[in-house]
């Protein structure tokens, strides 16, 4: 070997060596200063939880390829920067990445934003906390105004938002992609979101579900403890989402009650996603006081049937609830039918999606 | 003795395999994602209607033949073949309904588009996963661009 040979390779081993390096780093939550923030009223308190470790590619109307959840970051950011009266925090769950064939790089990122300005951003691994958002949950602990003023100011509305898939009524591996032994359910994910408020009753003022069949009673039982109003899909739910942007004109400085503007989001997301789907479109808001006993006397039946079945069900199946016992007010209903299919002929939804076992 | 020729195709190969580090399930999303996107971006192009059913009835068919072929096969593990057929049944009933076959009206000839982004949008749901080992998912895609 020449000495320029020896110097190119030995060139090329420091690279190996130190994005070796660089990859097999424990991530921490790194930040990275923001622009100080102005110090200004805080009327509402904004977190985004963004799933995107699984499939979340779409197509839009053009055929151009879009991520779900690369879009939602985009519109949780043009929220946080336009609504001046909030504090607003973004967790965009990442999917692990392959590098150098053998390893891998656990970075998810978040941002928070303060009276319209970046306050802080960085990227934090998921690897010990996937199924609990106990990183996540942390972080908002520290840096939220709700638990660095004390007394905690009684005046802020508290909003989460929630993008991803359908979450398992019963335990399932591959929710998380990159985490795939990981089991994870609605009763994992409503434990997860307890975390952002320890020990804290109904902490979330509004909670915005967007998944598949959110609006399922025994999804509802799970999140009632922790939330007033509830906006979820009780049926499949296009991955162009419930558009976050949205928020920025319902947010809007009025009088108006957060119900009012909770139905005001609900039926502008049913609008948006009736004029860009084929497929089926329910988005409804549930008034969670109004509903629960109904939502817990199913969960209670589907829990006693799950046990019973505990290995010999081979399915779930999906229908619309209707029975005598549904709940007669909480729940406003926006739904349009699929423009093809066997649905296509229906022009009622009862706001609700039920299940049944299959032996 | 290290051959220098070998050194930048190892490197090469080390960074082109980089990506996502995901499970089976999620690259088989994907990949029928854009195997259908084509599908729907050829109807557009049509020049007729029944061409248009002709691309819609031909890209249809040949997934329900990969996952006939899939189902047939002595090496798929036993629990991926529940999804397999669901995945297959779907697709059926998509083939009938453009068809007018099994209770359906047939999709008429100025829907084909609508009907085309339709499948296509069914596809794109925030709907749970179909969980498949890495060998049946490999050999979904492989099979599908092989035909």
């Amino acid at each position: 070997m020449t000495i320029k040979e020896k110097i190119r390779f030995s060139g090329l081993a420091w690279l190996f060596l130190f994005v070796l390096f660089v990859g097999c780093q424990k991530a921490v939550i790194k930040p990275h200063a923001g622009n100080d923030s102005k110090t200004g009223v805080i009327k509402y308190s904004l977190i985004f939880v963004i799933h995107g470790d699984a499939s979340y590619l779409y197509h839009d109307q053009e055929g151009k390829a879009k991520y779900a959840d690369k879009d939602l970051v985009r519109q949780a950011i043009d929220v946080a920067t336009h609504l001046e009266q909030s504090e607003v925090f973004i967790y965009h769950q990442r999917p692990k990445k392959r590098f150098l064939f053998f390893f891998t790089k656990d970075k998810s990122v978040f941002y928070h934003y303060k009276n319209g300005r970046l306050v802080e951003k960085g990227d934090y691994a998921r690897e010990h906390s996937v199924a609990t958002f106990e990183t996540e949950a942390k972080h908002y602990q520290n840096a939220s105004i709700r638990y660095s003023e004390t007394p905690p100011p009684d005046s802020i509305k508290t909003i989460m938002l929630y993008y991803g898939h359908e979450l398992p009524l019963l335990p399932e591996r591959g929710y998380h992609a990159s985490f795939s032994d990981i089991h994870f359910s609605h009763l994992e994910f409503a434990s997860a979101l307890s975390n952002f408020f320890p020990n804290e009753i109904k902490p979330i003022d509004l909670l915005v579900l967007s998944t598949c069949r959110g609006g399922n009673p025994v999804v509802v039982s799970a999140l009632a403890p922790l939330t007033r109003f509830l906006i979820a899909s009780p049926e499949n739910l296009h991955l162009s989402h419930l558009g976050a942007e949205l928020l920025s004109t319902t947010l809007a400085n009025d009088n108006r009650s957060l119900y009012e503007k909770s139905l005001q989001f609900t039926e502008q997301a049913f609008r948006r996603l009736e004029q860009r789907t084929q497929t089926v479109v329910t988005v409804a808001l549930y008034d969670i006081d109004e509903v629960v006993s109904y939502a817990d006397s199913i969960s209670e039946h589907f829990y006693q049937k799950a046990k019973a079945y505990p290995e010999t069900f081979s399915h779930i199946e999906y229908l619309d609830c209707k029975s005598e016992s549904l709940p007669l007010k909480g729940v406003n209903i926006f739904f349009r039918a699929p423009r093809f299919g066997r649905s296509s002929s229906r022009s009622f939804h009862s706001g609700w999606q039920c299940v049944r076992l299959i032996p | 003795m290290i051959k220098k020729k070998m050194i930048i195709p190892f490197f090469i190969v080390a960074i082109i395999s980089s990506g996502l580090a995901q499970d089976g399930t999620s690259r088989l999303q994907t990949h029928l994602k854009k195997y259908f996107n084509t599908t729907v971006e050829k109807v557009k192009m049509a020049e007729s209607p029944d061409q248009q059913r002709q691309i819609l009835n031909d890209s249809m068919h040949k997934l329900v033949m990969v996952l006939n072929t899939i189902q047939n096969r002595s090496d798929i593990p036993a629990q991926d073949l529940p999804a397999v057929n669901k995945l297959k049944k779907q697709f059926q009933q998509k083939i009938d309904e453009l068809n007018g076959r099994n209770g359906f009206n047939r999709v008429t000839d100025g829907n084909l588009v609508d009907f085309a982004t339709y499948v296509q949008q069914d596809m794109e749901q925030a709907d749970r996963y179909v969980t498949l080992s890495l060998t049946t998912v490999l050999l979904i895609i492989i099979i599908l661009l092989l035909i």
